[in-house]
């Protein structure tokens, strides 16, 4: 009795909150700087895109524009010179579009067939080729650059935009390889077994089976490569001509012009339209790349 | 009706052989239980029969057919996993469908073959849920039902029961018993450990250990006549109770000695000619009884009770008698107390004699 009485008298009601404690001011107060370290070069960016040069001579740098323009974002997507061609970032633009949308589906059909084949199906040399490929993950890029010119000369696609296709899907093939081997390897063999037992070959256990389950490793192995791809310099630079040229390259190539007057608007403007797409794959996907990832990485 | 025979098969992962020149003959439309603990080879055993496992040696035949370099969809047997192994992104419907999709059976023949299936195995209902939606029961369910729709010859079942709780593992075990009498033409090769399954649904059981079968037989000539003291030991519970002795030869009265016991053998029948004295008495807890008997050759002896466990339908004892454990089962309840002397007796016939250096039955 006395004691059922005494908890009846007591405080009610959830559990109360402090909001102000120490450890929650070290958290926000880091997270706060962290942010304005990342959002104040970005700030400066828009701002100065969209102010007319006079303005931006005289003007301060952190100032918003008095009078907003969009004159500079109009010239860097289409009439900004590069070399010989005035019409914009616009060609590097579909030059990088073009260049992505096979690279990275071939790359990620190939990697995830790869990684099922290998995780599934124990065939002679298996091991071997696992071996090789991690290997290859961790070759640093550069000591392959001027071999790989030769290779691309001697197949006839040195310069080319299937050139560029051929090495993005290459150089893409161990750590998606990697990944969806792991992933795959996490799937019972019992269900493998089972789709065995129940008539579905090779391709049918990975179309009707391993695929469906493999979504969330496939959304991450796009964004992986989509942005990859896109913020690719170094192999653009090296193995296509200035008219196939994606945009990294070209972008660079507008904003290190030597010639005439350096028009900052129209380079921030250029700068942000080339970083728009991955941007935007990173806020429309923020929720499934990180599902993606922990479930990738938990299964794997 | 479809046998199946196991001919010489060796399996080996790397160094480690699994299996060693097995032969195995399953009868058409038999009930065969493979019985054994967790390691022993069954899973790998089943697996060859349904071609998942590239073996080292030896040759699979069902329907007298040598299938040893078939596919698992050409042999005509349907299997049914320990993890369900239901394909997760599919609905029941299309799980039940999968295998008649690849064999690109007409629509309404599937139509036809998944109503029939889902309606014997009352998951009608179900159809439209994916797999997530289920529970364990109705999980398995479906997945005997994945090999139901196939009209199989051979059903293969590995541990099908052992991921359910012990309400439905008692339910589903009357149906599958069910099942079989319905699909009399069916032949069954059922994994477990669990020797109740084993007993029940058995036509035969075939007793492995490390490997190696050590017995085939029906599932009272298991548990009466185990051929060694691993099968003893093996099948039962409580377990057999298993007593360390001697035999003695005297004027042609044979009698197994230990610490104050003398057992009659004159009723025990020999099945092997004693070539050694070291033996081991092994007798079942439920065959020894309350009481006094007066029928010849029939062993009676006075035991303390120690520990008494009711279990509500029955009650188990143990108790030492010159210093040797004994567990006795009592039907029903029993007021029996620890430090109480009880009467009892065994009868010879029921018990099993093993040799102490082969752990053969006499
Ligand atoms: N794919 C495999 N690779 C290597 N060893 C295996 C493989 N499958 C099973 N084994 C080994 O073979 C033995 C028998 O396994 P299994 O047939 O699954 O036993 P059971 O089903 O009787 O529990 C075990 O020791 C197991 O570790
Ligand atoms: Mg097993």
């Amino acid at each position: 009795m006395d004691k059922s009485n005494s908890l009846d008298d007591g405080p009610r009601g959830t559990k109360p909150h402090r909001a102000l404690t120490r450890r929650n001011i070290l958290v926000y107060g880091t997270l706060t700087i962290v942010s304005i370290y990342y959002l104040l070069p970005l700030y400066v960016m828009i701002v100065t895109s969209l102010k007319g040069m006079p303005e931006i001579r005289w003007g301060h740098l952190l100032a918003p524009p008095l009078e907003i323009t969009f004159q500079p974002w109009v010239k860097a997507w289409s009439q900004v010179c590069t070399g010989l061609n005035c019409d914009g970032l616009s060609r590097g633009f579909g030059n990088s579009v073009r260049i992505l949308i096979p690279s990275t589906i071939l790359s990620i059909f190939i990697a995830s067939v790869n990684g099922y084949a290998l995780s599934k199906w124990r065939f002679k040399g298996s091991e071997l080729i696992f071996t090789v490929l991690i290997i290859g993950a961790f070759i640093p890029y550069q000591t392959m650059l001027y071999p790989v010119v030769i290779i691309l000369r001697e197949i006839g696609l040195m310069g080319s935009l299937w050139g560029l296709v051929l090495v993005h899907t290459v150089f893409g093939m161990p750590i998606l390889t990697l990944i969806f081997r792991n992933f795959f390897a996490s799937i019972p063999q019992e269900l493998h077994n089972a789709a065995r037992v129940d008539g579905a070959g090779f391709w049918g256990i990975y179309f009707h089976i391993m695929l469906p389950m493999a979504v969330p490793v496939f959304v991450v192995a796009t964004i992986l490569q989509v942005t990859g791809i896109w913020n690719d310099f170094l192999f653009g630079v090296v193995y296509t001509e200035p008219a196939d040229y994606p945009m990294t390259v070209q972008l660079n190539n507008i904003v290190n012009a030597v010639q005439g007057v350096k028009e900052y608007n129209v380079n921030m403007a250029a700068t942000l339209i080339s970083g728009l797409l991955p941007l935007t794959v990173y806020f429309l996907s923020g929720k499934l790349f990180v599902r993606g990832l922990t479930s990738a990485s938990i299964k794997g | 009706m479809a046998s199946v025979s196991v001919r010489d098969l060796t399996v080996r992962f790397g160094a480690e052989s699994i299996l060693e020149s097995l032969n195995l003959d399953i009868k058409a439309g038999e009930f065969l239980v493979l019985l054994g603990a967790s390691g022993c080879g069954k899973s790998t055993l089943l697996n060859c029969i349904a071609g998942l496992v590239d073996f080292e040696d030896g040759q699979i035949f069902i329907n007298e057919q040598n299938v040893t370099w078939s596919e698992p969809k050409d042999r005509g047997v349907g299997m049914v996993f320990q993890s369900f192994a239901l394909y997760p992104s599919m609905t029941v419907e299309k799980n039940l469908s999968f295998s008649l999709r690849n064999a690109r059976l007409s629509k309404s023949d599937i139509n036809a073959r998944v109503r029939r299936a889902s309606k014997i195995l009352r998951i009608e209902k179900l159809l439209l849920r994916k797999p997530s939606q289920l529970s364990g029961g109705q999980r398995q369910r479906v997945a005997i039902g994945r090999a139901l729709v196939r009209d199989v010859n051979v059903f293969l079942l590995d541990e099908p029961l052992s991921n359910l709780d012990a309400k439905l593992r008692a339910e589903l075990r009357v149906e599958l018993n069910r099942l079989h009498k319905r699909l009399e033409k069916t032949t069954m090769v059922y994994v477990t450990h669990d020797q109740i399954e084993a007993m029940t649904l058995a036509d035969r059981i075939a007793v492995m250990r490390d490997g190696i079968i050590q017995q085939l037989d029906s599932p009272i000539t298991v548990y009466n006549v185990p051929v060694n003291r691993y099968v003893a030991e093996f099948i039962g519970s409580p377990s057999i109770n298993m007593i360390g002795g001697v035999i003695d030869n005297q004027a042609n009265q044979l009698t197994f000695q230990t610490r104050g016991i003398t057992v009659d053998l004159s009723r025990y029948v020999f099945s092997h000619k004693v070539r050694t004295t070291s033996v081991t008495l092994g007798v079942r807890p439920e065959h020894i009884h309350v009481g006094e008997s007066r029928v010849p050759g029939v062993f009676n002896c006075r035991i303390f009770v120690d520990l008494v466990e009711p279990m509500g339908s029955d009650t188990l004892i143990w108790a030492t008698v010159f210093g040797n454990t004994l567990r006795v089962r009592l039907n029903g309840q029993s007021d029996v107390q620890p430090g109480d002397a009880l009467s009892v007796y065994f009868d010879p016939a029921n018990t099993s004699l093993f040799a102490n250096d082969t752990n053969l039955r006499l």
